[in-house]
């Protein structure tokens, strides 16, 4: 029982790491707290939940259309939105998210309606044993090699292309990137687009293990936030540890206080981590 | 979806150019019974609020078509103001505020949830205008001696009651049970039932675990159904709970002998959304679409289920049928008073005796509807009442999961 | 006096009796609405203490509402003291609550500072749930104030009052005091503070347990005007929100900045949702959205324009866009 508890909390991490990669990146980068990140996730799970419904298409192979219809929304929402009020302050650009959180969750409400959605596929339950100790469920599994993938890709991307040298570059210093001659607005964008489009790979995943509505993301947001901080901004290896700590700890803590204890356990974690580890678990003190 | 928007925009135009106009300016005020509802549009419940609106509407336009209601000789419509209480308790409370300071409504309909039930009906309470609920079903509504509010709902420490009594009828009889419950207000007083219910019948309660309103993830939970062998496993949560406690089973592979549920079975949206894994489990309910009782606004419950069915393209379960049932008992009500007076009505509602489409209606001294509730079962895709009186006999055990197809 | 007093008092002397003829006119509804807003304009002026004139964003301060909440919930009906002592202890218990939890949570800065104000509320409420005193997640009742209908609406509507005009007042003589100078001090450069010697430590924790103080002050009032009351709706982050974008919307570090956001946006959100009955978050999004890209100093700096054009908008945004 507790090598399942164990792997329960690890699968339940990777799903908390490709929530909260996006998220990540877009804080660490840019410094916005992006409030509707959720939302997003949202969305992607909405994406993938059509295309499979009215065209059948496999909610694995919509990832790519979720993610791709993602990275141009995030994308635009950082052009012509985000990048006009950015030099007011993290403060100000955390209210803007928190309206485009709302505007997007009533959006999905109204059009969509608040009904509870599935995303019916027959492997969404797939599962295999090892041995008579643990049960492992698939797509879980498939969404912690994904969060992997993903992470590595922002990592080459970041650190291999000349993209990345522009993102870091405005990442460390504006108004220095800009009179390098970096197109510092787009990179903005294309930096939000990354995130935003991580996101929508975690809502295909999502939508395959959970049922969904509009009114889903506030939770995913809250949790990514506690993730983010665990694992500390500035390196993509940073997500997937806070996930999997978090993970763990859930598991872990639920099966000995009591599954409502679940959120006190993550929020008390994230306070004490914020107070002694600033920086992340992986991070300095100060 | 997309003329809802459209006329949202046209009426944002309209109050833009022309100044505030008020959105009710029908007037024929003199002959009318004016409803109040604040109940979910938005938000978390709003899924269920729909279920309570589409009834209400529905049971009203009978009220409407067949001559309205007696008052004095004279024939009142009846109508409901309705505001959206976006699923937040405080915010429903205050609009229940403004429907009786400001829309001057005679009475109250029900929100769905006990959660808001309790706030809306102390505001009932202050004003000291009788509302009836069928969307609040915990014991704490009724506990604190308020006088003004009435409920349709069975009390929620016996809902699981035909469950256990089920049990007992099947071979060989489940011994071990863990019961799961939402933190909530509701779900607290099923499990607390159920417990004493249990302890009584000589069941054994091998895991008692309470867990958050709207959790997503049941994996240590079901690790835990696992460890501790339990033959039969009652969830008392919510729909979407119900959904994820059963995948979830199914992507750990935990087969207990029996599945029980309150909320979700019953609604056609979980089969929906689960298709085949939907089988074989067990719902509760006060009232099954496969009942038939001779009712007051219409003939008999299967007319209903017909009618509703009919307009709204969905197949009615027990939140529809309660909710038509307080519209009915409002008729019935109003009629005997002979007035539009509140206390007059208060008391006429209290003295119900009135047979609906949902079951005879009667309420305790509490103002708790009495009734019980029935067992139901998900087969081949279909819900069928299975204890007592059942309509098809249970299937069990559960066939493990590994087993099906 | 210097100008700036000069227009307070002012404002005091027209608010003041508007405000307290203002049940007069109206029916019980009216009254209700009254007194919600000026709920959240104490919490938005509350939130400003620390937010808008201290430079700490705090995420978390619904946390001092719902303690304000639960005490005078705990204090009327588990220990039957009345009202007074119940409102008291809220408010004393938020302020200490500020004053345990700024001490390590002060010392973090801008983001940081407020993600952990918002982890604290968050693990209060799952704290709250999981209390057999609070009564769990399943709520709790409160004595219901016996009185004649209409004399309980003012009872609540002159109780906030009362408070928000405290809270004002506080605010008004806190900035022009040594601590007042302090606090900008810390907003502009908290480095610089420290090295003139000012007690950085001490001044931030002030703020925080007066911003703690008053939060906590509309809790209570808000839990016994409720009667009952949820962990779920007393701590739940959607007030922070609302507070943070009052006090945003009618111009952050202004005294009566927060008090005209709390009024516009709650008779904003209230239009909207008298005329729509579904979409009516949806422009309320829209409106946030409109009001951080146009006049993201709020208000109170666009009313203190001399002439407003569209140039003024403008402006705003040339000067925070990339």
């Amino acid at each position: 029982m507790l090598l399942q508890i164990l792997v329960n909390g690890l699968l339940k991490g990777g799903l908390y790491a490709l929530m909260a990669i996006g998220m990540s990146l877009i804080w660490g980068v840019m410094d916005i707290i992006n409030i509707a990140h959720g939302s997003f996730i949202m969305l992607g799970a909405f994406i993938t939940y059509w295309l499979f419904t009215i065209l059948g298409i496999d909610p694995f192979l919509s990832l790519l259309f979720s993610v791709t219809f993602l990275f141009l929304f995030g994308y635009a929402v950082q052009r012509y939105l985000i990048n006009y009020v950015i030099r007011a302050g993290a403060f100000i650009t955390l209210i803007l998210a928190f309206g485009i959180e709302i505007f997007i969750n009533n959006l999905a409400l109204v059009s969509w309606t608040a009904d509870v959605r599935k995303v019916k596929v027959s492997y969404g339950a797939a599962n295999f044993a090892i041995g008579d100790l643990v049960t492992i469920p698939t797509v879980r599994l498939i969404a912690f090699g994904l969060v992997i993938l993903i992470s590595l890709i922002f990592f080459l991307i970041l650190n291999r292309t000349n993209l990345g040298r522009s993102i870091r570059a405005t990442s460390q210093d504006l108004d220095a990137a800009r009179l390098m001659g970096v197109d510092v607005a787009g990179t903005y964008a294309i930096t939000f687009g990354m995130g935003v489009g991580a996101a929508g790979a975690a809502g295909t995943l999502w939508s395959i293990l959970f049922p969904i509505s509009p009114m889903m993301g506030g939770a995913l947001t809250l949790k990514s936030f506690v993730v983010v901080i665990i694992g500390g901004l500035g390196s993509m290896l940073g997500p997937i540890l806070g996930g999997l700590a978090l993970g763990i700890a859930e598991a872990f803590g639920s099966n000995w206080f009591g599954a409502t204890y679940e959120n006190l356990i993550g929020f008390t974690i994230l306070v004490l981590v914020l107070i002694f580890r600033p920086k992340g678990i992986l991070g300095g003190t100060s | 979806m997309k003329n809802v928007w459209l006329r949202n925009l046209v009426a944002l135009l309209a109050v833009a150019l022309f100044g505030a106009v008020g959105p009710q300016t029908a007037a024929a005020q003199a002959k009318t019974i004016k409803l109040g509802c604040a109940i979910s549009f938005t938000g978390a419940k709003s899924r269920s609020g729909k279920l309570y609106r589409d009834a209400y509407n529905m049971a009203v336009k009978q009220v409407n078509d067949d001559g309205g209601v007696k008052v004095g000789g004279e024939a009142y419509q009846l109508k409901i103001v309705y505001y959206d209480d976006k699923s937040n308790p405080g915010e429903s409370s205050k609009l229940i505020e403004k429907l009786l300071a400001e829309d001057k409504v005679n009475f109250l309909l029900g929100p769905y949830s006990s959660g808001i039930t309790i706030p809306d009906s102390l505001v009932a309470r202050r004003y000291r205008v009788p509302m009836i609920e069928g969307g609040g079903a915990s014991g704490k509504i009724f506990s604190h001696g308020n006088k003004y509010v009435f409920g349709t709902l069975p009390p929620a420490g016996q809902y699981f009651k035909s469950t256990l009594e089920m049990t007992q009828t099947l071979k060989p009889a489940p011994k071990t049970l863990a019961l799961l419950y939402a933190d909530d207000k509701f779900d607290v007083s099923v499990a607390e039932g159920t417990k004493k219910l249990a302890a009584g019948m000589g069941l054994k309660i091998v895991l008692f675990e309470k867990y958050a309103e709207h959790t997503s993830d049941f994996n240590s939970i079901l690790t835990k159904i696992k460890a501790a062998n339990a033959e039969m496993v009652l969830v008392a949560g919510h729909t979407e709970e119900s959904l994820n406690f059963t995948q979830q089973a199914k992507e750990l592979n935990v087969s207990p002998k029996l599945i029980g549920m309150t909320v979700g079975p019953s609604e056609a949206d979980f089969r929906k959304s689960l298709g085949a894994d939907a089988n074989y489990i067990f719902g509760v309910a006060s009232w099954s679409p496969q009942m038939n009782f001779p009712g007051f606004l219409l003939p008999d419950t299967q007319e209903f289920v017909k009618k509703f069915k009919a307009k709204f393209n969905y197949d009615p379960d027990y939140h529809n049928a309660s909710a038509f049932a307080n519209v009915a008992v409002f008729k019935d009500a109003i009629e005997r008073a002979g007035s539009l007076d509140a206390a007059a009505v208060r008391n006429a509602i209290a003295k119900t005796d009135l047979k609906t489409i949902y079951g005879r209606v009667r309420f305790a001294k509490n103002g708790q509807m009495k009734g019980a509730s029935v067992v139901l079962q998900i087969q081949g895709g279909e819900v069928y009442q299975v204890f007592p009186d059942g309509v098809r006999p249970p299937i069990y055990p559960f066939p493990a999961w590994k087993s099906r197809r | 006096m210097n100008k700036k007093t000069v227009w307070r008092i002012a404002g005091f002397a027209v608010l003041l009796p508007a405000a307290l003829l203002f049940p007069l006119v109206g029916n019980n509804f009216i009254i209700r609405f009254g007194t919600d807003m000026l709920m959240f304009a104490i919490m938005a002026s509350a939130w400003n203490i620390i937010g808008g004139y201290t430079g700490y964003a705090s995420f978390g301060n619904v946390v001092f509402f719902g303690i304000g909440a639960y005490i005078t919930a705990v204090v009327m009906e588990k220990a039957g003291l009345p009202f007074w002592a119940a409102y008291m202890a809220a408010g004393g218990g938020a302020a200490l609550f500020a004053v345990l939890i700024g001490l390590p949570v002060l010392r973090l800065k801008g983001h940081y500072f407020a993600i952990a104000t918002l982890g604290v509320a968050e693990a209060m409420k799952a704290l709250v749930q999981n209390l057999k005193i609070t009564e769990g997640n399943a709520g709790i009742y409160l004595p219901m104030l016996d009185m004649p209908i209409r004399t309980q609406y003012y009872f609540f509507f002159y109780i906030m009052l009362a408070t928000l005009i405290v809270t004002l007042l506080a605010t008004h003589f806190l900035l022009r005091s040594r601590l007042g100078y302090a606090l900008i001090a810390i907003r502009e450069d908290e480095d610089a503070a420290e090295s003139i010697g000012i007690n950085t430590t001490v001044a931030k924790t002030i703020a925080f347990a007066l911003s703690g103080l008053f939060t906590g002050l509309a809790g209570s009032v808000h839990a016994y005007q409720q009667a009952f009351i949820k962990p779920d709706s007393v701590f739940t982050v959607h007030i922070t929100v609302k507070m943070l974008v009052m006090a945003v919307f009618g111009g952050m570090g202004t005294l009566f900045g927060p008090l005209l956001g709390a009024c516009s946006i709650e008779v904003i959100s209230e239009f909207l949702s008298n005329y729509f009955l579904v979409a009516h978050t949806l422009f309320f999004g829209a409106i946030v959205i409109l009001a951080i890209v146009f006049t993201p100093r709020g208000m109170i700096d666009l009313f203190s324009q001399r002439r407003l054009s569209i140039a003024y908008f403008l402006q705003n945004i040339r000067e925070h866009r990339i």
